[in-house]
């Protein structure tokens, strides 16, 4: 997925010359060929993501297309002010690069880790934010949001992410079935889709027909969109971060404000920073957000349903 | 509105006319700025009364007129120190560069300029938001980088910023990234006032020896007296010798004013009726 962006963007540069890449001197083996297309707008701006963030902010406001690449923690949550001062306040439509989205640098440690990520992103006025799950869908998001006026956050695992098909979306239309199922819904987005369809793998092993709906765009969340994939069957959130992240909270909203009554369990990440060092599989394991840990949580919400006199519930 | 020639081709000579006209400009933002906090009961006089010849001086020496506010490419000015607004909206109010009657309703409900600078259609001349310290250098190097980007270092980048300000990390990422990237076209000007919020900068957090950090960061740096509009206009306006530069303003907080000149409280407390008299 880092180096699909990359691809994305040097193909953008290769049409446009307003674009300036500027990286907290992280990329290796992934950027160079970006630098070489680049020259001069290409710039390193050191260890120093504050520093970028604002710079960027004055590029957009100069007329560039700046793009800010770094990890996702440093690119969010250590520029944090300067993201929402000088880029969503100024609305200055500069596109935030974060690579590792979730677990996905599991052993290099928590401070590596995106869990908040998507969440502090989401709570900024007029910033999109795009997490998605696999290539497809990067090029769909890229695409949506290529003339957007916007800032935006372009969320990136380091998996690549199942093979699944991803209509053209924009940002209104960004929720769709990855998979058709009537039994249950599991609805993710990024890497927990690829976790989801495995999910629905195994569900259908034991007889239970599961709907994987994806959400690559959270922020705005798509809500008319994703209320056109339920279908009154229960719903299962599966997000790779913390309680109270944009995907969880769109779908609650969603099934709140129009009093559907479907059963729901939302599967997050405790939120904890793990103590002992487990890699990317095994970080999702303990969290609960694996594939056969998802299963088993919706197959059990589906026999709950299925049992008489039972309220559907977590 | 290209400038004709290279770097920083001095726009008018600091001579008596000019400095003549700087004076009356200079009364006159301080009577704003006297008039502008005691009727908005608005904190921040000191920290507006002491910059008033920094920024009259920036403004003069750039190309920011009203013909050229809405321009793509013209001069930058970034005030980072944005407490000090008010200062900032009477300033371009003497250079036409907003409309009067929003000073009369300052911080009236309903009307676009705040207590701290925001960006606004009232005043295309604003080029940035600040209010929390610690930005404005980084978006000026970001209006630097974009102008060497476009081979226009011919065009200027001004920052003001306050001492209190250069507590802040991100000061001295924007100020290691500008010196090493020699952004010729940018200009910080440090309103050393010697007051942060809560005491004396050098009993809070001492940065001296001050003009040999900037130096030490790749930056020309030159040492004045804040209040001396020949002196700013000629450091403003001297050619450039490649790389960024650093004026250390020396200031009295509050000048004009002398119940409040050189104290912390003139940070927190407005103008007073009898305050109106004196400007």
């Amino acid at each position: 997925m880092r180096k699909r962006i990359i691809e994305l963007i040097e193909a953008d540069a290769s049409v446009d010359p307003s674009i300036v890449f500027l990286t907290g001197d992280l990329g290796y083996s992934f950027v160079e060929p970006l630098e070489q297309a680049l020259g001069e707008r290409f710039v390193n701006m050191g260890v120093a993501e504050a520093n970028m963030v604002s710079v960027a902010a004055s590029l957009a406001a100069s007329g560039f297309r700046p793009f800010a690449y770094s990890i996702a923690p440093f690119m969010t949550a250590r520029c944090f002010e300067q993201i929402r001062n000088d880029i969503c306040y100024q609305r200055r439509a500069v596109r935030l690069i974060g690579v590792g989205a979730g677990f996905s640098y599991g052993t290099l440690g928590p401070s590596h880790h995106a869990l908040e990520d998507a969440s502090i992103m989401a709570s900024l006025p007029d910033l999109v934010v795009a997490n998605p799950g696999n290539a497809t869908e990067l090029d769909r998001c890229y695409a949506a949001l290529l003339d957007d006026p916007r800032p935006a956050y372009f969320r990136i695992a380091r998996e690549s992410g199942a093979a699944y098909g991803a209509p053209i979306f924009s940002p209104q239309t960004a929720a769709f079935e990855a998979r058709r199922g009537a039994d249950v819904i599991l609805a993710a987005s990024g890497g927990s889709v690829t976790q989801c369809l495995a999910a629905a793998e195994i569900l259908a092993a034991e007889g239970v027909d599961a709907s994987v709906v994806s959400v690559p765009i959270l922020q705005p969340f798509p809500v008319e969109a994703f209320a056109a994939c339920l279908t009154g069957a229960p719903v299962v959130a599966v997000f790779e971060g913390y309680r109270g992240n944009p995907l969880s909270v769109g779908v609650m909203e969603t099934l709140l404000a129009q009093g559907r009554g479907e059963a729901f369990v939302d599967l997050v990440a405790p939120q904890a920073f793990p103590s002992l060092v487990g890699d990317t599989e095994t970080l999702r394991r303990r969290a609960g957000l694996d594939p056969a840990a998802i299963a088993a949580r919706a197959h059990a919400l589906v026999e709950g349903r299925r049992a008489p006199l039972s309220v559907g519930r977590a | 509105m290209a400038r004709a020639g290279s770097a920083h081709r001095p726009k008018g000579s600091p001579q008596s006319r000019d400095t003549e006209a700087a004076a009356a400009r200079c009364a006159a933002t301080r009577r704003r700025v006297i008039s502008m906090s005691y009727n908005a009961n608005s904190a921040h006089l000191g920290s507006s009364l002491g910059v008033v010849e920094i920024l009259d001086a920036v403004l003069a020496v750039s190309d920011l007129r009203p013909a050229t506010a809405r321009a793509a490419e013209r001069d930058r000015v970034i005030l980072s120190k944005g407490h000090a607004a008010m200062a900032y909206y009477a300033t371009l109010e003497q250079f036409g560069l907003v409309d009067p009657a929003l000073l009369d309703v300052y911080l009236q409900n309903g009307t676009p300029l705040w207590g701290h600078v925001g960006l606004t259609d009232a005043a295309p001349a604003i080029d940035a938001t600040s209010g929390s310290l610690g930005h404005g250098l980084s978006l000026a190097s970001g209006f630097a980088l974009g102008q060497r980007l476009r081979g226009r270092d011919d065009l200027r980048v001004f920052c003001i910023l306050s001492d209190g300000e250069c507590d802040e990390g991100s000061t001295w990422e924007a100020a290691l990234f500008a010196g090493a990237r020699k952004l010729s076209s940018l200009t910080a000007i440090v309103d050393y006032n010697h007051i942060q919020s809560l005491a004396p900068t050098k009993e809070v957090m001492n940065l001296e020896p001050f003009g040999a950090k900037w130096r030490s960061f790749g930056f020309e740096t030159i040492e004045l007296d804040g209040h001396d509009w020949p002196a700013l206009a000629a450091a403003l306006s001297r050619p450039s010798r490649g790389r960024p530069r650093a004026i250390l303003a020396h200031t009295v907080k509050g000048k004009g004013v002398a119940r409040i000149e050189n104290t912390v409280a003139s940070h927190y407390k407005p103008a007073l009726a009898a305050d109106l008299d004196l400007a």
